[in-house]
């Protein structure tokens, strides 16, 4: 099992060699040059040539990379064009906003959605259940963008019941800003969980259900009820614990895709994440703060899909065997 | 002509399965009033909202007519320029439907052939293309979406080619799973033996055996990337503004949201949503349709 | 005088009948089917694949679902009638005082629990052991099925075994709460040759020590002629010939019988072809009116055979459901 941890995380460096290599060339021949970015418009050639040199662009293509490199393990990824920051302080201090919010949306669709799923696969003629399957099509059909925009809409512009950006009060715990420890915090998560939920809501249920489905036709199933296991516990304690292995995998993707989607959440609610630092870092054209975040999403998204291996080898014993 | 339509197609099971399900001939439906609406649009739209002779921005900021107030040139309300948000929305459905279609095409296209070659081939070809597929896959595909917009200029050829980029890890694997499994099979050796070059052999004969399954796909991921593209145009990153999809079109409208002017984001959302639940319909159906054939 | 009288009938099914109900129309997998089987008897219920033994099987227990329904008869018990008894009363039967044996051992196992509670599970449920005492009395269970090294395999998960030691462990769940009657659904079927000798030994081995009944499902002719003591021939969902081994083997009185048995390969005959009953089992949809097995029948060709045949005791211990039965 231990031996199984290391080689999978060994797996993950040539993802991370890929990635910063491909990063480096996309920046490299990518459009927009930062010195233009950094001087005021009345710079003079020479300006811009100190600026080229002290940025060291003027190096051949393979010294860039080098440097680039060798910052990279340092964890150096240069400072932001617009703030003068290091980018990698600039990413983590806006990061437990991000968490915040992708956790919350998560939590809404599984406690939302898995016990739903669950039980429109065991009764599927009552109207909760056919109104469900109903209303998770719809659900998957609306954009998340377009919902935030309406829940604003609706229960912050028309009725003024919630608040339509921003964190709230927050908490500091172990030098992190923390928002969920209060209810003002509590009150800004409504909206923005609600929106990157809902779409989940609707995928998580549909697969609960067809997982539990499945299983219930399975041969190890008869074998339970011919031993005189009660349905109840044919249910939970076999079927369902073999339906664990692909959803707590959909949950696990679902987490990276939050923390990708959170990118359009926080536009919309101004929620001061990782997210909104990508685009407004875009907007200007601050690309070190572009190509940081680009870094570090690869490594939380190795770090995801590790984990998600290792959960999977928790739960199936099949899978251990290396 | 239905009922001959009918009399022609009316032996084939998947035609008599379609008729029995309400909810494919409204996906269907809904479908086909989009497709046509948006190839009609320059026809059927009371104003070009694109034309800047015809707008007036004295018209602006006009609620919808439908809801009482406003002008009734303006069923919909006009947004901020004073353009009619109806012919903005079929103006609009053009475009989020063409870079739909496209780039699922183009994923499809370029995905089943790689996962052709790769199943094919196997050795040094299958393991990189697959490599590149597990290296993109760690990844969510709106923010590779989002930084290949970033890197490059907007624009509708650049965002099908960006969606296309995304998209085809999925066609890839299923067709060279196909081909894997098809390998195995005797008739392949037959083939070969009497000299049948390999392009022949994968297009006649596997590729037919996966078609149902990418069809099923292409139907499901066909809503996805409806709401991809709206999603980056919301951001900004997807198409020019000059074009607008029905995503940059609640854009605009988000922007006058807190104003009051509400018809600006919710009518183009309401068809965005209408158009991707369409499709979402159609696809559930075809899943179930297509697939107890080929598994069961 | 015959055996079988002598003892109580430990389990008598009387006109069992069950439907499967498709979209188009329901069909008859089961037709009208009765027998009974004394305590401490072995019977072999052999037909082809189709012809409704499975289902009688699974039908004793009450596992028949949807689409699938016990549409009548009586099913007695140990004296009660299975089909008269609530659900929670027959989870208290199933896997206590009657235990099943399916075919394949590795679809049968719950993939993510290990053996020993597997078998534990059924000792908690009935006899309300403690977790250690089940687990003891599991891998005494395994001890008795010849499970090298019972403790560790114990502790093992399916996968991890071979498909001759999962069946141990199958039949092991089943003996270790020492049931009256054991339902086995082709238990080798599933296996190599060499652990099929091995496995129906065993099972052989257990139910002579305990005195169990056993009910032997199976395509397979030369297993029943090992193990059986009776056996019952079904066709098309009935019950065709009834009686003791012997009887049926060297005397057999349907013609679907002598035919089966003449199908069979043997080392002492010198043929060059083997023989083959000419056509097919009809399909449940589409089954002939009266004898089920005219269309195919070489003796009989007569208006007779359009009412159906009722299964006749012709002489003690022997049922035939046959008009013109070979004597």
């Amino acid at each position: 099992m231990f031996l199984h941890v290391i080689f999978r995380t060994l797996q993950t460096i040539p993802v991370m060699l890929a990635v910063s290599f491909i990063v480096f060339i996309m920046n490299y021949f990518g459009g927009g040059d930062p010195v233009y970015v950094m001087l005021p418009l009345q710079a003079t050639q020479a300006d811009i040539e100190a600026m080229r040199q002290a940025l060291g662009l003027d190096k051949p293509l393979v010294v860039q990379y080098g440097i680039y490199m060798t910052h990279l393990i340092e964890g150096d990824m240069g400072n932001s064009w617009t703030q003068g920051r290091p980018v990698i302080d600039i990413i983590l201090q806006r990061l437990p906003a991000t968490l915040e919010l992708a956790l919350t949306g998560i939590i809404f669709s599984t406690v939302i959605g898995v016990p739903l799923g669950f039980y429109v696969a065991l009764k599927p003629n009552s109207w909760i259940s056919k109104s469900s399957m109903g209303v998770s099509i719809l659900g998957m059909s609306i954009p998340p963008f377009w919902l935030g925009i309406m829940l604003i809409l609706i229960f912050s512009v028309t009725f003024g019941w919630l608040p339509s950006s921003g964190r709230g009060e927050t908490v500091v715990l172990a030098g992190v800003h923390l928002s969920f420890l209060t209810l003002d915090g509590l009150v800004h998560l409504i909206l923005p969980g609600l929106t990157m939920a809902v779409f989940n809501i609707a995928l998580i249920m549909r697969l609960q259900r067809a997982e539990l489905l499945e299983q219930l036709t399975q041969d190890y199933v008869k074998f339970a009820k011919a031993k005189g296991v009660p349905m109840r516990r044919v249910i939970l304690r076999h079927a369902f614990r073999n339906t664990l292995l692909p959803v707590v995998t959909f949950i696990s993707l679902m987490f990276a895709q939050s923390l990708a989607f959170a990118v359009i959440t926080e536009t919309i609610f101004a929620w001061p994440g990782t997210g909104k630092l990508l685009i407004d870092a875009i907007g200007v054209n601050d690309r070190p703060v572009v190509v940081g975040y680009i870094m570090l999403s690869a490594v939380m998204f190795s770090l995801i899909n590790l984990l998600t291996d290792l959960t999977y080898a928790l739960i199936d014993p099949r899978v251990r065997v290396r | 002509m239905i009922s001959r339509l009918n009399a022609r197609l009316g032996e084939s099971e998947l035609w008599l399965d379609f008729r029995a399900s309400l909810s494919a001939q409204i996906g269907a439906f809904i479908m086909v009033v989009f497709t046509l609406g948006a190839l009609f649009a320059p026809l059927i739209s009371p104003q070009d909202p694109y034309d800047l002779t015809a707008i007036n921005i004295l018209d602006a900021y006009q609620p919808s007519w439908l809801f009482g107030e406003g002008d009734s040139r303006f069923l919909l309300g006009t947004d901020a320029q004073g353009r009619d948000i109806l012919s903005a929305i079929l103006y609009g459905a053009r475009v989020s439907i063409f870079v739909g279609v496209m780039g699922v095409l183009l994923a499809a296209t370029i995905g089943v052939s790689l996962g052709l070659l790769a199943g094919y081939f196997g050795g040094f070809v299958d393991n990189l293309i697959m490599r590149i597929a597990d290296i993109e896959l760690s990844f969510p595909s709106i923010l590779i979406a989002l930084f290949i917009m970033f890197f490059w200029e907007p624009g509708i050829r650049n965002i099908i080619v960006a969606i296309a980029a995304v998209e085809w890890v999925l066609y890839a694997r299923t067709a060279r799973a196909s081909v894997l499994s098809e390998r195995e099979k005797d008739y392949i050796d037959a083939s070969k033996a009497i000299g049948l070059p390999v392009h022949k052999i994968l297009f006649r004969h596997v590729l037919p055996n996966i078609m149902a399954p990418i069809i099923v796909i292409v139907n499901v991921r066909f809503a996805w990337v409806i709401i991809l593209e709206a999603s980056l145009s919301f951001l900004g990153a997807g198409v020019p503004a000059e074009r607008p999809s029905l995503g940059r079109l609640i854009l605009n409208g988000y922007e006058m949201l807190f104003s009051g002017y509400w018809w600006t984001s919710v009518f183009p959302g309401i068809a965005l949503v209408l158009m991707v639940f369409g499709v979402n319909l159609l696809g559930d159906w075809l899943r179930d349709a297509l697939n107890p054939r080929l598994t069961k | 005088m015959t055996k079988a009288k002598m003892h109580q009938n430990l389990l008598s099914v009387q006109n069992l009948s069950v439907c499967f109900h498709t979209r188009k129309n329901t069909l008859t997998a089961v037709d009208d089917v009765s027998f009974a089987l004394p305590a401490g008897v072995t019977l072999g219920l052999v037909g082809e694949s189709g012809a409704g033994k499975s289902t009688v099987a699974f039908s004793i227990l009450r596992l028949i679902d949807s689409p699938g329904e016990i549409v009548s008869g009586r099913i007695e018990f140990e004296g009660r009638d299975l089909m008269a008894l609530s659900e929670q009363e027959m989870e208290g039967i199933r896997g206590n005082r009657i235990c099943m044996i399916f075919q394949d051992p590795m679809v049968t196992l719950n993939p993510v629990y290990r053996i020993g509670d597997q078998i534990a599970e059924g000792l908690i449920l009935h006899r309300g052991s403690s977790k250690k005492e089940a687990h003891e009395r599991a891998i005494t269970a395994l001890r008795e099925v010849a499970m090298p090294s019972p403790e560790l395999r114990a502790r093992a998960y399916p996968h991890e075994l071979s498909g001759g030691m999962q069946q141990r462990a199958i039949i092991a769940a089943a003996i270790a709460l020492d049931p009256a009657l054991i339902i086995a659904d082709e238990p080798t079927t599933a296996l190599d040759a060499t652990i099929q000798a091995q496995i129906l030994e065993l099972l052989s081995r257990l139910i002579k020590r305990h005195s169990t009944s056993l009910i032997l499902v199976t395509h397979n002719l030369a297993v029943v002629a090992e193990m059986a003591d009776m056996i019952a021939v079904m066709y098309a969902g009935r019950i065709i010939e009834m009686g003791y081994k012997a009887d049926i083997l060297d005397h057999p009185l349907h013609p679907y019988t002598v035919g089966l048995l003449e199908s069979v390969p043997s080392m002492a005959k010198t043929t060059s072809r083997i023989k083959q009953i000419p056509g097919l089992m009809p399909s449940l949809d589409d089954l002939p009116p009266g004898c089920s097995f005219s269309p195919r029948c070489s003796s009989c060709r007569t208006p007779d055979c359009f009412e159906r045949p009722p299964l006749r005791e012709i002489s003690p211990g022997r049922w035939v459901a046959c008009h013109f039965p070979l004597t």
